[in-house]
């Protein structure tokens, strides 16, 4: 099986502070890949470089041997990538079903005229949005909410209809930033059975997350970022025992303060 | 949500009040009355084309009102100075205050909320301001007197012209059902769905494959264009334009209509619009005191209102028929 993403030498730099400095790994197809790391290591920056939200200072992002370092968010999001966020974005005001059919918009056919028009082939692209996106609305056991509001949603459904809605647009990669925050030990094990059943369809999925439990348990492979650095790669085991690791997680001194 | 749940009540609503709106020349005598019914769907026209802007895109505009002067100039100078037909000066007012609103939707909608509002003012203000000063082509705060009257046309004996006030009653209600059921259309497709999307959450948006600069631009340039539409109607209506008509008061006046009817509602600001119309000729006898009750009625519909007329009845509704309610909340509270 071949990279779905690499990530070549990305660096970047807000006004002198350096988010990112030259990090560089491969995610291989039908992968749950983890990205884990303190605060501030620059984990969610790479996200938005690779979804096109920032544009890198240096370095290139390829996805399926195309490179897409820089694009818009809307061209990444529809040549195959899609991302949920830490803070929850979603769609409050509109209904759940409503915020899975704004997910089908790059896939669905036809502008401005033909939606304005109301021609045969707009009402049967409404129809096969509207089937599509209560499938997944299915998948995800959200379809006796569709009608309600998205902000009225228990927490746990919200991350959830947040990954419905970025499966929704087909994605062949799919970033999920820190998707089990705020969660409780039973939503936490509700998400990890999700994850697992989103990879079972073929997506890769590219993971950060601060719980390590889940992550090792979960993760087919991990990436440890330090400072904006890469200290250490490989499967949980090797991560686990790579004494760069316990260091950034420990503190230098946390250690020698142990030993004292 | 009142028009959204009842389908049913929404399609009888639409129909009673289209054969309403058909039979009104017949039951109303006055000729005054007539005229502000005209002025009702102009006003109708304007604040759904507001409402594209500020509630379904989330982009707050206090200059609609120059897109509504742009149409009116546009299409009474081409048919008093080229003596262009009714037909062709329509659209060409429409077109030439929808390139106005591109032009100013590409630099602006960059902003964030508050200087985008500055921004549409300083437009505002800037047109009027061209209106009152390019003297040799609008002929300043005269204004431009003589419009002529929409076409006559004659289909062998038939005979349609536009000269009366129950004539051009039919052509506006014509225009503005229309413009009501295309924009229904748009808000309620692929494109509406986006538009939504852009106003709740950009980010969002964009990450799902949304391209938000694009559908921005888009729901400026059809809301301005609109607007155009509207002041072309008004001007052969009135047959008499002056830059008054279009000072910031007016841009403020279709944010009121708006925010009464309901903002990023559909009948919202058919309510807002008709409604405000009828208040504010009733309040003439106060004089310039009228601008203080436009105050007063935004105060109230905020603090007692936020969701504007289209709430009040959705709260008399689920208060009428309670058991409805507990039927939708039923999926909420799981």
């Amino acid at each position: 099986m071949g990279n779905v993403l690499e990530v070549q030498s990305l660096k970047m730099c807000f006004e002198g502070l350096t988010a990112v400095a030259d990090v560089s790994f491969k995610v291989r197809k039908g992968l749950i890949f983890s990205i884990i790391g303190p605060n501030g290591s620059g984990k969610t920056t790479i996200l938005n470089m690779i979804s096109g939200l920032y544009k890198p200072t240096d370095g290139r992002v390829i996805f399926s041997d195309k490179d897409i370092t820089g694009m818009k968010p809307h061209v990444v999001g529809k040549l195959g990538i899609s991302r949920t966020f830490q803070n929850l974005r979603l769609f409050n005001e509109l209904t759940v079903l409503e915020n899975v059919l704004i997910g089908r918009h790059c896939r669905l056919g036809g502008g401005l005229f033909s939606d304005v028009m109301g021609l045969g082939s707009k009402r049967k692209v409404e129809k096969q949005a509207l089937k599509v996106a209560m499938e997944y609305l299915d998948l995800f056991g959200l379809a006796r909410h569709k009608d309600s509001k998205a902000q009225s949603l228990p927490y746990g459904l919200k991350r959830e209809l947040e990954i419905a809605r970025a499966l929704a647009t087909e994605p062949q990669l799919l970033l999920l930033d820190e998707p089990a925050a705020g969660m409780n030990a039973q939503e936490t094990a509700n998400l990890v059975e999700l994850i697992r059943k989103v990879r079972d369809y073929g997506k890769t999925i590219i993971l950060i997350e601060h719980n390590i439990k889940m992550v090792m348990g979960l993760c087919d492979h991990i990436v440890v970022l330090d400072s904006g650095q890469k200290i250490s790669e490989g499967k949980a085991h090797e991560v686990q025992n790579d004494p760069k690791v316990i260091e950034a997680y420990l503190g230098t001194r946390g250690v020698e303060h142990a030993f004292n | 949500m009142l028009v959204k749940d009842h389908p049913n009540l929404k399609r009888v609503l639409f129909a009673a009040g289209a054969i309403g709106l058909v039979s009104v020349p017949h039951l109303v005598e006055s000729q005054y009355v007539m005229h502000l019914l005209i002025m009702g769907c102009i006003y109708t026209i304007l604040t759904q084309s507001l409402n594209l802007i500020a509630g379904y895109m989330g982009a707050i505009s206090i200059g609609h009102a120059a897109f509504y002067g742009i149409g009116a100039y546009t299409s009474a100078l081409l048919a008093l100075r080229l003596n262009l037909p009714f037909i062709v000066t329509v659209p060409c007012a429409a077109l030439l205050a929808g390139f106005a609103g591109l032009v100013l939707a590409i630099p602006s909608l960059k902003l964030k909320s508050s200087y985008l509002v500055i921004t549409t003012i300083a437009f505002g203000k800037a047109i009027h301001l061209i209106m009152i000063n390019a003297v040799p082509l609008t002929r300043g705060p005269l204004g431009l007197l003589g419009i002529p009257a929409p076409f006559m046309m004659k289909l062998g004996a038939l005979q349609i012209d536009f000269s009366t006030k129950t004539q051009y009653y039919y052509l506006m209600m014509a225009v503005m059902l229309m413009v009501m059921f295309l924009y229904y259309r748009l808000i309620h497709s692929r494109t509406g769905r986006a538009i939504i999307g852009v106003r709740e959450d950009e980010i969002a948006s964009a990450v799902i494959g949304v391209d938000v600069v694009y559908y921005k631009i888009l729901s400026f340039v059809i809301g301005t264009a609109t607007a155009g539409l509207a002041g072309a109607l008004y001007a052969h209506y009135v047959r008499f334009i002056s830059p008054e008509t279009f000072s910031i008061f007016e841009s403020i006046t279709l944010l009121i209509m708006m925010i009464v009817g309901g903002t990023g509602t559909f009948i919202g600001p058919i309510l807002g619009a008709f409604g405000i119309t009828f208040l504010l000729e009733n309040l003439r006898f106060l004089a310039t005191f009228r601008l203080m009750i436009y105050g007063v009625i935004l105060f109230l519909t905020i603090f007692f209102m936020p969701r504007g007329l289209v709430g009040l009845f959705d709260l008399l509704k689920r208060r009428l028929f309670p058991s409805h309610m507990e039927e939708k909340k039923q999926p909420e509270s799981n």
